[in-house]
């Protein structure tokens, strides 16, 4: 998303001839738009969200998230802080692909262990491949009993196939 | 190792802007950065506030690229080792700076100089040769999307996976582990674009939105990656790039 979405028209120097979007916002404009029927409540176990840096800190796809998540999950948890101000997964800029400093990362991820720990969720959505690995990691290295779950699964499971 | 001193020169120049020159000279080091950084709220080390990774590249324009190799070193640990560019900082910073896009241009002084970290200079080089990161080739590429639209299909007979389709409203694109070791995720996507009827296609040549030469602070690699995908984008007239997650 950074990359085609932010950057590369200025490195390569041209406005693209189409808009590159987050996935968040072609289902949340299709949730609106009645097109994607999900079934309500779907997801009963506590749940809380990853705000990707990207997606959300960058593209602004807070509401959009939410507005799927308050529709399929009936026990929806924040994490403080969370949004714009939520704190990075720990593996982003590449973290995934440099082992040579995955101790400082692991050390790193305290911070968001926190915060997942105390909202008590099962559950933690993430939006993001790189969010994916480094929510797994933090879950692992920090012991919380919470699965990790990319958004795209937590709803194609919700798809309400009569509606549709 | 010795320093090319000719090409850090020219890096360290064609880097400079307005921008940079400007965040470079006005940070104070005042440390409300600090609070910003999940490295410091996790492990609160002087080391560890986001002002101290401009340092190395201050270091390097103050004395001009006259170094020595222990600079470029610790340049390369600081800004690949000890932050995820998630700009989170930038938030806490009374001035606004770009602490992450100095990280990437710190980042890009060592790609310069030869220090590209070896796991993501292997995955640039797989980017540039398939148009992947994980080196799919386009056959197993067909195959997995064939194979992921028939499980669909059982499930939702009118589901359809258009390929190289002209004119369509959405371009999707993926990370290539839905193609490689999640085709699941692959499913999940295609099944979400059938239920809200979407109109999309995908590439058989550029499916992959990813970008490590972004990571790794390469620009010139990271432009022909972009590139690869932006011109087929624009080549199948579509009217918006879905990107992966």
């Amino acid at each position: 998303m950074k990359a085609l979405g932010f950057e590369a028209p200025y490195w390569l120097g041209r406005k693209f001839s189409f808009e590159a979007m987050p996935p968040i916002k072609v289902w949340a404009d299709c949730l609106h738009a009645g097109t994607l029927k999900l079934k309500p409540g779907f997801h009963a176990a506590p749940v809380t969200f990853q705000d990707s840096c990207n997606f959300v800190r960058n593209a602004g796809m807070y509401q959009q998230s939410r507005d799927l998540m308050s529709v399929v999950a009936t026990d929806f948890r924040e994490m403080h802080p969370h949004g714009n101000a939520t704190y990075c997964c720990g593996n982003g800029g590449g973290q995934g692909l440099m082992p040579e400093y995955k101790q400082a990362k692991i050390a790193a991820l305290k911070a968001k262990a926190d915060c997942i720990l105390a909202t008590g969720a099962k559950t933690v959505v993430v939006a993001c491949h790189n969010c994916e690995d480094g929510i797994h990691e933090t879950c692992k290295n920090y012991e919380l009993d919470a699965k990790v779950e990319l958004f795209s699964a937590y709803l194609a499971e919700a798809v309400d196939l009569q509606g549709n | 190792m010795t320093i090319d001193t000719q090409t850090l020169s020219r890096t360290l120049a064609d880097k400079a802007g307005a921008r940079l020159e400007m965040w470079l000279s006005i940070c104070s080091r005042c440390g409300m950065c600090a609070e910003g950084c999940h490295y410091y709220a996790s492990n609160p080390r002087p080391e560890h506030v986001p002002a101290f990774r401009v340092k190395p590249l201050v270091d390097l324009y103050k004395k001009r690229g006259q170094v020595d190799a222990t600079v470029l070193e610790t340049l390369r640990d600081v800004c690949y080792g000890t932050c995820t560019m998630c700009q989170r900082c930038t938030m806490y910073c009374p001035h606004g700076i770009g602490i992450a896009a100095l990280v990437h241009a710190a980042r890009g002084v060592a790609v310069a100089m030869g220090l590209t970290p070896p796991g993501l200079a292997k995955g640039l080089e797989n980017a540039l040769e398939f148009g992947n990161n994980l080196g799919v080739t386009e056959d197993d590429f067909l195959e997995t999307v064939e194979w992921q639209l028939e499980e669909l299909q059982e499930e939702m007979p009118f589901a359809r996976a258009p390929m190289d389709k002209e004119g369509a409203e959405f371009l999707l694109t993926f990370h290539p582990r839905d193609i490689k070791f999640y085709p699941q995720n692959l499913f999940n996507y295609l099944k979400l674009y059938n239920a809200a009827g979407i109109d999309f296609t995908m590439s058989s040549k550029a499916w992959d939105s990813t970008n490590l030469g972004l990571f790794a602070g390469d620009v010139a690699k990271a432009s022909r990656l972009a590139a690869n995908v932006a011109d087929t984008a624009e080549r199948l007239k579509v009217k918006a790039l879905i990107t992966a997650e």
